[in-house]
């Protein structure tokens, strides 16, 4: 790079510079006869030195400036020197940046050095450039003028416009990966949000399947649980109580094949067929037959859907209630009674409802005494896995779970039952409704 | 921000312009420190400023910088503050000033512009070509202040760094934010809020600026009612550095009015 | 648990299908896949073979039915074969006891007289044994 008037002379010995007393004086000699050969004229180093020489004044003003620098802006002598001020030279950006940090800096420390700016050309072209600066002081000490090199640096800063290029390049990279990456963590909570939604969509569907709040018939207890598997799917299980009329209850709990929005489609169906069914003609047999009629003609040529059920009718009678019940496909009723035994309540030869055109449909009938309670449940609860083998609860250890709970009031049941249900964890994969009805026991309130 | 001079004398706040920082007043600081309480701050963004406070919503406009003062102000709950704000920021005081004008006891503007474009018969200084141009070149990186940060970007110095440790530091300002100032800046019209003024405020020019030339000057004197205008015998659109003995006797002497 | 597995082999009175393991939710959809897969001719039996069966819900159910159905669809029959004590309960519980024909023991591979019970056909009484 081009130095100020500070720097020594160039020298046209390639080694270091010759210091007093360590060389023969011959040497000495010829070399400053080698360099005043070469340059024997300093108006002309001056004047057509490879890099721009420019003095200005104090306020700016161009007192001097060299033939390299007039050559490079297409100016001539007379059209500067006294005319022009050194800002006239530059751009707008770089006014700006020599009244803002230039010449701040220059006051402050007397040279600046090696500063990127643009000079206009009189022909408008930018030459980009490299500035220095020093003030030249006098023997007093009070700064004098300012003396500027500069140099060509249009190599530089093409080089440097290549860099910048590339970093941003880079940048421009770097944002997107990060714009993508947001996306995708964007499309990942929008996949949540809609989960969510569905969820809470399944929550409600799941809920219109059975009663909002259990009835609590004169004389008797209800209590239910449902345990949903999976949030993300429906599952069939539906259970009802609901009174017809003369103290009369009607009451149902079954499983419908399969999982999923269509199989709730058809617990919705069932659930009301079986409703206005019991209005028309309470009979369980009746009932159960109206649902297979109505489940049959509705998927005739369709995916064939059919349900598990168990319809029962509760009557008042002198002990309590006479329960009288029909069951298609479905797993047995446990009856819990007062003296602490438990039986199935067998009901054979029920089928699949919705399977057959005319399915047969058993009955079965009991009493109800205070203390006594009837259990219904899906088979989520006694094909429940229990070990790591893959054994499954089983309708025997129901039985003896029932036998040593009774005797039990509904409520007490079927929180039983919903402890059990807990502990089985994982190993309850299906949904499971639980409904029971009973009596409470004599002499309490 | 710094906070130097007079503890209970009044207080005397120093905002520097686009593309500098507190140490712009480094020449003044000593005369008024014997008399006033000196506050000295850097925009966010600019000097030592914690740069992780921009963002280039707030500080797109010079309502964000004018939202800085305000912020010191309520922050050292100051009162009846003398403004000193250089080139843009002698907007940003106006505009501070229309907004709480309870905390300013009075303004002085120096070298002010509250529109650096020409207007119709406004001059400005700059065409709106020249403003486009420098906007370009810094977009580009071009000029001499991002080759500052040039041995940066280039991962190692290759040429001299500036010598001194304040030279390091001197204004130094990231280009993407000096993009953002610059706009807010140069791109800024401020003439219509200088009649909103209504504490007593100096202005001073200088008697050479190419960035605010006098014309500029006389312009905001005879916009803000009951205005005093003070030209210094000083080149430059930065007379704290070049005549900094003159500009601050022009300071005391208008904050000693009563 | 005992994963799923299924072996069909054919025979000249038809295929044979081995079914061994749990059959349930998770299961279900692998062994009506691997029957819708068979061909069956009118007038073939298919045998399910289930003496490996351990475990069978309602979603087994739900894949023995469609079986039945789509042997009556072929003009063929269906025969479950040695159902182990577990799953004949659970056939009993949906009444599906009645419905299929089901029997102990290999010999009934070619059997004299035909069951046929018509899912479809209304009227039909369902029922074990032959007509």
């Amino acid at each position: 790079m081009c130095r100020t008037g500070q720097d020594p002379p160039p020298h046209a010995h390639q080694g270091p510079p010759p210091r007093r007393g360590d060389r023969s004086p011959g040497d000495t000699a010829s070399d400053a006869v080698f360099s005043a050969l070469l340059e024997d004229d300093v108006e002309e180093l001056y004047e057509e030195a490879p890099c721009g020489y420019l003095s200005t004044l104090l306020d700016g003003k161009i007192a001097k400036v060299n033939a390299t620098l007039l050559g490079w802006l297409g100016y001539t002598r007379e059209h500067v020197i006294g005319k022009m001020s050194f800002s006239d030279l530059l751009t707008i950006g770089g006014k700006l940046y020599h009244e803002t940090h230039f010449a701040p800096l220059l006051r402050m420390q007397g040279e600046v050095n090696g500063i990127a700016l643009e000079l206009k050309a009189a022909d408008g072209t930018r030459l980009p450039v490299l500035i220095s600066s020093k003030v030249k002081v006098g023997s007093d000490g009070t700064p004098q003028l300012i003396r500027t090199t500069v140099t060509d640096a249009r190599d530089r800063r093409a080089y440097e416009a290549e860099l910048l290029r590339r970093r941003r390049e880079a940048e421009e990279a770097r944002r997107e990966a990060e714009l993508s990456r947001k996306a995708e963590v964007e499309a990942r909570q929008q996949a949540e949000r809609d989960r969510n939604r569905l969820q809470g969509v399944l929550a409600v569907l799941q809920r219109s399947l059975v009663p909002p709040t259990l009835p609590q018939p004169e004389g008797l207890e209800a209590a239910a649980y449902y345990h949903t598997a999976s949030v993300d799917q429906v599952g069939g299980d539906f259970y009802d109580l609901f009174p017809i009329g003369g103290g009369r209850w009607c009451f149902f709990l079954g499983d419908v094949c399969g999982k999923g929005p269509e199989a709730a489609a058809v617990t919705s169906l069932t659930r009301y067929t079986l409703r206005a069914a019991a209005i028309h003609d309470p009979d369980p047999v009746t009932v159960l037959s109206t649902l297979n009629t109505v489940l049959h003609q509705h998927y005739i040529g369709g995916d064939p859907r059919y349900c598990t059920a168990i319809f029962g009718t509760l009557t008042p009678s002198d002990a309590g209630f006479t329960v009288r019940l029909a069951s298609g496909g479905h797993p047995p009723a446990v009856l819990m009674h007062a003296d602490g035994t438990a039986e199935y309540l067998p009901t054979p030869g029920g089928l699949l409802v919705g399977i057959l055109p005319n399915a047969r449909f058993s009955a079965a009938t009991c009493e109800l005494a205070p203390g006594d309670t009837v259990v219904l449940y899906t088979d989520g609860l006694t094909e429940a896995r229990i070990g790591p083998d893959g054994t499954r609860y089983g309708d025997e250890a129901l039985l003896d779970y029932a036998t040593d709970l009774a005797p039990a009031t509904a409520d007490k049941t079927v929180g039983a039952l919903t402890t059990l249900l807990q502990s089985f964890g994982d190993g309850l994969d299906d949904d499971t409704a639980i409904l029971a009805l009973g009596i409470a026991p004599a002499g309490s309130p | 921000m710094t906070i130097t001079g007079k503890a209970d004398g009044p207080v005397v706040m120093l905002a520097h312009g686009f593309g500098c920082d507190q140490n712009m007043w480094r020449l003044m600081v000593p005369a008024l420190a014997s008399r006033f309480r000196v506050v000295l701050f850097d925009y966010v963004g600019s000097g030592a400023s914690d740069v992780s406070a921009w963002s280039p919503e707030r500080y797109g406009s010079l309502d964000g910088y004018a939202q800085d003062v305000l912020d010191i102000c309520r922050e050292l709950d100051l009162r009846d503050v003398a403004f000193v704000g250089h080139s843009v920021s002698a907007m940003t005081g106006v505009l501070a000033a229309a907004q709480e004008p309870e905390r300013f006891a009075k303004l002085v503007l120096l070298v002010p512009s509250p529109r650096y474009i020409d207007d119709g018969d406004y001059r400005g200084g700059f065409s709106a070509a020249d403003i486009e141009e420098l906007l370009e070149s810094l977009d580009s990186n071009y000029l001499g202040w991002s080759a500052q940060m040039a041995p940066v970007i280039m991962g190692n110095a290759d040429r001299p760094e500036l010598g001194e440790e304040l030279t390091n530091s001197f204004c130094r300002t990231d280009p993407d934010i000096a993009q953002v100032f610059a706009r807010a800046t140069f791109l800024s019209d401020s003439r219509r809020d200088l009649a909103s003024v209504t504490v007593p405020t100096l202005v001073l020019d200088c008697t050479e600026d190419v960035i605010a030339p006098r014309e500029v000057g006389a312009y905001v004197h005879a916009a803000i009612p009951g205005s005093r205008l003070v030209t210094l015998d000083a080149t430059g659109h930065c007379p704290q550095l070049s005549a900094p003995e003159a500009t601050t006797e022009a300071v005391i002497g208008f904050l000693a009015q009563r | 648990m005992t994963d799923l597995s299924t072996t069909t082999r054919t025979t000249p009175t038809g295929p044979i299908t081995e079914i061994a393991g749990d059959l349930d939710y998770h299961s279900a959809v692998r062994l009506r896949e691997a029957i819708r897969a068979i061909d069956l001719r009118p007038g073939e039996t298919l045998v399910l073979d289930l003496r490996g069966l351990t475990f069978c819900d309602s979603s087994g159910i739900s894949v023995l039915i469609a079986a039945h159905r789509q042997a009556e669809i072929a003009q063929a029959r269906m025969i479950l074969r040695s159902v182990t004590h577990n799953v004949t309960r659970v056939l009993r519980t949906v009444g599906l006891d009645q419905l299929f024909d089901v029997r102990d023991g290999p010999e009934i591979d070619a059997p004299q007289q035909p069951s046929r019970t018509d899912l479809t056909r209304p009227g039909t009484r369902p029922g074990t044994g032959t007509d």
